[in-house]
């Protein structure tokens, strides 16, 4: 049989300010669709952390209009998946390297923590440029 | 997220309610900042009414502990600290980088 997924949809300026929107979105929905708090916060935190990318480092030279994110979180029986869609410039986080957390205070630097909290906080990320459309999709596993 | 900062002998304290993420983030750290600048270097923060920290506020607190532990001049200690966001120092391994109390008061007199 094939899996039943339900799925719902919220779009968001492309600013650090839409950051409380997404994570209310995930947060409710995350509730409708029947996870954990400890699931639905982990959620949060990727959807946060992958948008806040998309923001910083998406940012394109000349803008025609608003740029939106637009967020999807589906559940399947056993998954969740939650896909970024942005018209941004391209930016693959799946590409970044490691930050180095062993490292002594004194010598860490600050930073790519973000992409390391996505990394451990889901189970498959990928991400695809297309036609000027990008797509980051991170699935958990139930 | 609201800041509210109350100055004790030992230690300033800075209570957060609400969301730390990447747009209340800079202004967590200009209140940090604003001690410092004045030449105090024993904070205390109370996570007690925040159950949300992104790593740009996680950011922030490992910045503001490089800068008060210099010359052992003082130290950024925790209080409070709910669930979610102590699973979140966890996963980035920063927990043993913080000093961490039940209450504010706690902490505060710890110094």
């Amino acid at each position: 049989m094939a899996s039943e997924q339900i799925c719902y949809q919220i779009s968001v300026p492309s600013r650090l300010e839409s950051l409380a929107a997404v994570s209310e979105f995930v947060a409710q929905t995350g509730q409708t669709l029947g996870l954990e708090p400890e699931q639905t916060h982990r959620l949060q935190l990727a959807a946060d952390e992958a948008c806040t990318n998309l923001i910083l480092h998406g940012q394109v030279a000349e803008s025609h209009g608003e740029r939106m994110i637009t967020l999807d979180l589906c559940r399947t029986r056993d998954r969740c998946i939650l896909t970024l869609r942005d018209h941004g410039r391209p930016f693959d986080l799946t590409a970044l390297p490691a930050p180095r957390l062993k490292t002594d205070l004194r010598r860490r630097r600050p930073g790519g923590l973000g992409v390391y909290l996505i990394r451990t906080l889901m189970d498959e990320v990928t991400y695809r440029s297309e036609d000027g459309v990008n797509t980051l999709t991170m699935i958990k596993r139930l | 997220m609201e800041l509210l900062t109350q100055r004790f002998k030992r230690a300033d304290l800075i209570r957060v309610h609400g969301r730390i993420d990447a747009s209340t983030a800079p202004r967590l750290e200009a209140a940090l900042r604003s001690i410092i600048a004045e030449g105090r270097f024993k904070i205390v923060l109370d996570l007690s009414e925040t159950d949300y920290i992104s790593s740009a506020g996680i950011k922030v607190l490992v910045i503001i502990q490089k800068e008060v532990r210099r010359w052992n001049r003082g130290e950024l200690k925790l209080s409070g600290l709910r669930d979610q966001v102590k699973e979140t120092l966890d996963m980035v391994g920063l927990m043993p980088l913080f000093a961490t109390y039940d209450t504010a008061l706690e902490a505060v007199g710890s110094f």
